[in-house]
């Protein structure tokens, strides 16, 4: 075995070095020419995408040679087991795009590394692991699309794209995501490397496994597929209220109203003699929007950055850059490039910080730099346990911090560091679900309006506005609150429930392991109609019956069939099409 | 499966899409000696091959070899069992030396040195060599040579001379010969050239559309196919009419017919027909061979 494994190794290794000598030279050039490029989040995904591309190129160059049937048979027909064939032949490929892969990135890291003028962290090593991970997925993937039987062979492609781009694991839980995946394309490979490439696995082990791959990928295409056919066809006979003229006093209209027209269309459907005066007084007023909830706040650790950590005091002409290891902004003079010392605020960082305008926002904190004296000062505190989860924004004279639990708005003097007076406006939802936030300042009153309902227009989040008006005291009195009907039908909202809700519990929980509970997953539970609920069953049991049906077709054994069929009855329609998939019918 | 048989099919049938290339195939080749099988192109000789080592599954029947189940060979299985396919099918990419390595590697308790020098000798071959930039014939020999080298209890040569020239076609078969004659191996040779097959099986197996149409030694189908000369008047008889007629020319208004298992009692047929004059011919083994695959071909044959 090892034999094979160092032959196929020195076939792919003055590639392998050419390519890694060019990776490098490019990582340095990159470095040169856009210095910090590194540190930006997009930059990271690009390369991890190329890496990935790249991976598969390989996968599928090596596969397909090798899978043509007399080469296949040249191959495997030898002394040893199928796996460990692959073990010599797809080893030997992943360590050579490892090699052209983490090589360069190690090197590159340890050079940055001796360098003075840059931070180094324990985080930057494990990107560089990172990147020779996603590779050896990519190259895995390749050669499980190229060696699996047509049939299904795409299907690993699919549910690896998506569970890879769309998992929120940070740091080392996304080593950890990424590990777990090249894992599973091992075995889903040595279910594709035997003898006879035109059939499904024989082992039950590794047939369940691809089976249960091919499933969620069904699911993923059904899911995607299924609400674009949906949406197109609405298009088509001109009813979509996405892209055309939406029903008045909907939930689409009021995602795209003005702010001033959002807030008088809720006091307009109270009826109550305290917003109708409240919506007398709205017209000339300027309403501004708040930012909601960002996507990902910084989590200690992470492999690529949330926002920039690099800052400039330009009055002692020192460039800050935050090191989540010292859990402090390290400094370069820019004059002889040397070491500044370090920078952090007089209590430690709850969370990595995040530049936002001229401010800091770090877990509930907002620092400012004091750049008489060179320090960061603090100049807002949450209540404990809250955390800051969008920009603040500036309106008229204060300044709105929205937290996960309550919108503050602080008097604008404390950022010239008067003591911060504030108000807070208590969230009445889940702060994951707030779509968008509004608020006018009157003259003795404040309005806001929060309008609650993520992913509610093609997804099954409830939709409801609720408009309070704050007093400079802090009494905070709910003026207006009003339900919006989706224009959707429950057939497109809930489709990922009624397809498999199984799967979907699946696909949520892959979606979200290794990474950080973010303020953005703070959301109300979903209500799932009865009647969703009953076509999800009714359509398992349906597709657990046809599954029997191609069972007996199929001339398979009594387990066998049960199995098949029961595996269609706890994950439905994708189970069913993936043992169509899986399966070839005997004459 | 019985222990005595090198290879063993029972109805064992295969589809490509709706064409059936194996249909219902009942086969049983002896341990020991060399079985030719021919048959023409899309006869299911290749398809036999894949099935037999594993590398397709049947739709309907069984497949032995060396008394194991095809589709259930181990590793200890495929060490006894050789195989060379036509397109002599080695990475291109590798050095000679590297490719023997690994083959050295995997038979080290098998490893016939001798043999593998016995037959590498016809060919000029360096170790630096890549295989890719071997000759075809090159490729063969060294191919031949690595199977040889296994020492295998049961080698299958699928067209190993396909589009070989003169000289590594001779080359090839003289070290198979050499190195054969001497072991108590089974060989499985599937080839197009008769001259081939007559110089080397000692059992021939004729494939017809999926079946197996013939099974006997290569004299023995000699002996069942005559050839017969004939001056009948006009087009002659209906070709419906003429038994076990496998092929029948007019050259000069003689009427030839090949004819299958008919005894002296074709010549009173042909007499009946009105033939003035009537002489039977032996058939060498390759136009037996022709006959015999062309008689349900469409064309001109006939």
């Amino acid at each position: 075995m090892f034999e094979l494994y160092k032959a196929e190794c020195r076939r792919f290794a003055r590639w392998a070095m050419v390519i890694g000598a060019l990776h490098l030279a490019a990582l340095l050039f990159i470095d040169r020419l856009f210095p910090g490029l590194r540190d930006e989040g997009e930059v990271c995904d690009i390369l991890g995408a190329v890496y990935g591309v790249s991976g598969a190129i390989l996968g599928v160059y090596q596969a397909a040679a090798y899978a043509r049937m007399n080469h296949w048979i040249t191959l495997l027909h030898r002394p040893l087991a199928p796996w460990r064939i692959m073990l010599a032949v797809s080893g030997a490929g992943a360590t050579m795009v490892c090699a052209a892969i983490l090589l360069p990135l190690l090197l590159f890291t340890a050079s940055q590394a001796v360098q003075v003028g840059h931070v180094v962290d324990a985080r930057h090593w494990l990107l560089a692991v990172a990147g020779a991970l996603i590779a050896t997925i990519g190259f895995l993937t390749g050669s499980c699309a190229a060696l699996a039987p047509r049939r299904y062979g795409w299907t690993a492609v699919v549910s690896v794209a998506i569970l890879t781009a769309g998992n929120s694991a940070v740091g080392a839980g996304a080593l950890l995501c990424q590990a777990a995946i090249v894992v599973i394309l091992f075995f889903l490979l040595a279910g594709a490397f035997r003898p006879d490439r035109a059939r499904a696995p024989t082992n039950p082990a590794l047939l369940a496994l691809t089976a249960g791959v091919a499933a969620l990928s069904v699911y993923f295409l059904l899911l995607i597929g299924g609400g674009f056919l949906y949406q197109m066809s609405l298009v088509a006979i001109g009813r979509n209220a996405l892209v055309n003229m939406p029903p008045p006093g909907g939930l689409v209209e009021a995602s795209r109203a003005d702010g001033d027209d959002l807030i008088a269309a809720a006091l307009r459907a109270a009826h109550t003699p305290q917003a109708d005066a409240v919506r007398a007084r709205l017209p000339g007023v300027d309403v501004a929007r708040i930012p909601v909830a960002m996507e990902a706040l910084p989590a200690w650790g992470e492999l690529t950055n949330s926002g920039p950590i690099t800052f400039a005091d330009s009055s002692r002409r020192i460039e800050w850059t935050f090191s989540h290891d010292a859990r402090a902004f390290r400094g370069i003079r820019q004059k002889d490039l040397q070491p500044a010392g370090e920078l952090r605020p007089a209590e430690a960082f709850e969370a990595p910080p995040l530049r936002v305008g001229d401010m800091m926002m770090a877990g509930g904190s907002l620092y400012v730099l004091d750049a008489s004296r060179g320090t960061l000062e603090r100049r807002v505190r949450l209540p404990e346990g809250e955390l800051i989860v969008a920009r603040p924004k500036s309106v008229g004279p204060t300044v709105a911090i929205l937290g996960n639990r309550a919108l503050h708005l602080f008097d604008k003097t404390m950022l010239d560091g008067a003591a911060p007076r504030a108000v807070a406006v208590p969230l009445p939802g889940a702060i994951g679900d707030l779509r968008r936030l509004d608020l006018a300042h009157l003259p003795d009153v404040t309005i806001v309006s929060f309008f609650f309902g993520r992913d509610s227009i093609e997804g099954p989040a409830a939709a409801w506005q609720s408009v309070v008006s704050v007093t400079p005291d802090g009494a905070v009195r709910t003026l207006a609150r009003r339900s919006f009907d989706p224009e959707f039908s429950d057939a497109l909202r809930y489709r990922a429930y009624w397809l498999s809700p199984a799967i979907h519990v699946v696909a949520d929980a892959a979606g979200k392991v290794g990474g950080t509970a973010g303020p953005i997953q703070q959301r109300a539970p979903v209500q799932v109609p009865r009647r969703v609920w009953i076509a999800a069953i009714l359509l398992s049991i349906l597709a657990a019956l046809c599954a029997a049906l191609l069972a007996r077709r199929r001339r398979l054994s009594t387990t066998a069939a049960a199995a098949w069929s029961l595996a269609t009855l706890a994950l439905g329609l994708p189970m069913l099409i993936s043992f169509w998939l899986t399966g070839k019918r005997r004459p | 499966m019985t222990a005595a048989l090198a290879v063993e099919t029972r109805g064992l049938t295969r589809l490509h899409g709706r064409k059936r290339a194996l249909d219902g195939l009942d086969l049983a080749l002896p341990r020991g000696g060399i079985h030719a099988v021919i048959g023409s192109n899309g006869a299911g000789k290749s398809t036999l091959f894949r099935l037999l080592l594993g590398f397709q599954s049947p739709d309907a029947g069984d497949c032995f070899v060396l008394g194991q189940r095809s589709n259930s060979l181990t590793p200890a299985d495929r060490k006894r069992i050789g195989f060379v396919n036509e397109e002599h099918v080695l990475p291109g990419w590798a050095r000679v030396d590297t490719v023997l390595d690994v083959q050295r590697s995997h038979f080290a308790d098998r490893w016939d040195a001798r043999a593998f020098d016995a037959v590498i000798a016809c060919f000029d071959l360096s170790g630096r060599q890549r295989v890719g930039q071997l000759s075809r014939g090159e490729r063969a020999g060294f191919n031949l040579a690595l199977a040889l080298a296994q020492s295998p209890d049961l080698l299958i040569l699928d067209e190993p001379t396909l589009g070989l020239d003169v000289v590594a076609r001779k080359r090839l078969l003289e070290a198979l010969i050499a190195t054969v004659g001497e072991e108590d191996r089974t060989i499985v040779y599937c080839s197009h050239q008769i001259d081939e097959v007559e110089r080397l099986a000692d059992t021939l197996v004729v494939l017809e559309r999926g079946k197996l149409a013939s099974f006997s030694a290569p004299d023995a189908l000699c002996d069942r196919i005559t050839q017969w000369v004939a001056d009948v008047p006009f087009k002659g008889p209906y070709h419906d009419a003429v038994p076990g007629l496998l092929q029948h020319r007019q050259i000069d208004g003689v009427h030839h017919y090949i004819v299958i298992d008919q005894g002296e009692a074709f010549a009173d047929f042909l007499r009946a027909q009105g033939a003035h004059t009537v002489q039977a011919m032996p058939v060498p083994l390759d136009r037996a061979v022709d006959a015999f695959l062309t008689r349900n071909h469409a064309g001109p044959a006939r």
